[in-house]
């Protein structure tokens, strides 16, 4: 019976112990192989074009459709405002009203024709 | 922190895990192939240390394992742009390319050696000697490199990396049934082996 049990404990081994040691001490990676990985990502990078790129930042052809849309409303806003557009200049006091025929040349502001100063004064 | 008994079925955790991963990577992945570099710093942390050490274990050399890594790694940045993400999970598609790599180097090892035995002028070490004076001289390292490669790399799989048998599966190209056959024989194979390493040597099995 002696005889038995040596023989059980010799043709066994606690595998488990071993595996679970290897587990916990995993190889460890040197970190010039990241720094060559990593080299290695760049390189590989795909060249994206700009265009694409932008689009990506705006979000992609709906994002680029809403900015289209926003831009040429605003630039019609613009040209030809409602009549009874509340116009930011006056709610800061700049001027008292803006009447349609200060308006007329849209492409410069002359600051001169709001005469700031004697508004102050 | 892994389970203490990778026998256990998961299958619930495992699939919501799996799918996780699946979709966080895929999400890496495409913001690489976009052109993001922190993809690539967080691509490289997540797999590049689990294919080094699968590499390592299965090679026993630390310069090939090396070599297989950045090789797998560099395969993965070029399929980014292509990569189809219902299709595979990356960590299971990078322990495949390093499984096979691995199968390639130790063929070329076989190879090599054979030559050297066509040369007897040119005295170089053997294989099995030149893996053990390059891996990590513990007993279960040295046994798993005296393993059969595929008994090797699916035990690795399922014990140490602690995969799934469905992962294990896909990665070395077999069947389930195939997988456990791998497994169990690599056990028992080394059990054997390291009973018998334990009373040639008298060392005792301290971890009992």
């Amino acid at each position: 019976m002696h005889w038995g049990m040596m023989m059980t404990q010799r043709d066994t081994f606690d595998l488990e112990a071993l595996f679970e040691d290897a587990r916990a001490n995993p190889p460890q990676m040197r970190s010039d192989l990241s720094a060559r990985i990593l080299a290695d990502a760049e390189t590989q990078m795909p060249r994206v074009p700009l265009w694409r790129r932008v689009m990506g930042a705006v979000g992609g052809p709906a994002g680029l459709g809403g900015l289209v849309t926003a831009t040429v409303a605003g630039f019609w806003i613009g040209v030809s405002p409602p009549v009874d557009t509340v116009d930011p200049l006056v709610l800061f006091g700049a001027v008292e009203s803006t009447a349609a025929y200060e308006l007329t040349d849209l492409t410069g502001f002359d600051w001169a024709t709001f005469d700031l100063d004697s508004e102050e004064g | 922190m892994p389970p203490k008994d990778f026998c256990g079925k998961r299958p619930l955790k495992d699939t919501s895990d799996h799918s996780e991963a699946r979709d966080a990577d895929a999400d890496l992945l495409a913001r690489y192939a976009a052109g993001d570099n922190a993809a690539a710093r967080l691509l490289s942390a997540r797999l590049s240390p689990r294919a080094f050490a699968h590499a390592f274990r299965v090679l026993g050399d630390r310069a090939e394992a090396e070599d297989v890594t950045q090789e797998a790694m560099l395969r993965l940045w070029k399929q980014a742009p292509k990569w189809d993400a219902g299709r595979a999970q990356a960590a299971t598609w990078i322990y495949r390319v390093v499984a096979n790599l691995c199968f390639d180097r130790l063929r070329g090892q076989r190879a090599e050696t054979l030559d050297e035995v066509d040369a007897p002028a040119d005295p170089a070490p053997g294989i099995e000697t030149r893996l053990q004076d390059s891996a990590r001289h513990d007993a279960l390292q040295a046994a798993l490199l005296r393993l059969p490669e595929r008994q090797r790399q699916a035990v690795v799989l399922r014990h140490i990396e602690g995969l799934a048998n469905p992962d294990i599966a896909e990665i070395l190209d077999v069947g389930i049934e195939a997988v456990e056959s791998l497994t169990a024989r690599g056990k028992r194979a080394l059990t054997a082996d390291l009973a018998a390493q334990r009373d040639a040597l008298g060392y005792d099995d301290d971890t009992t």
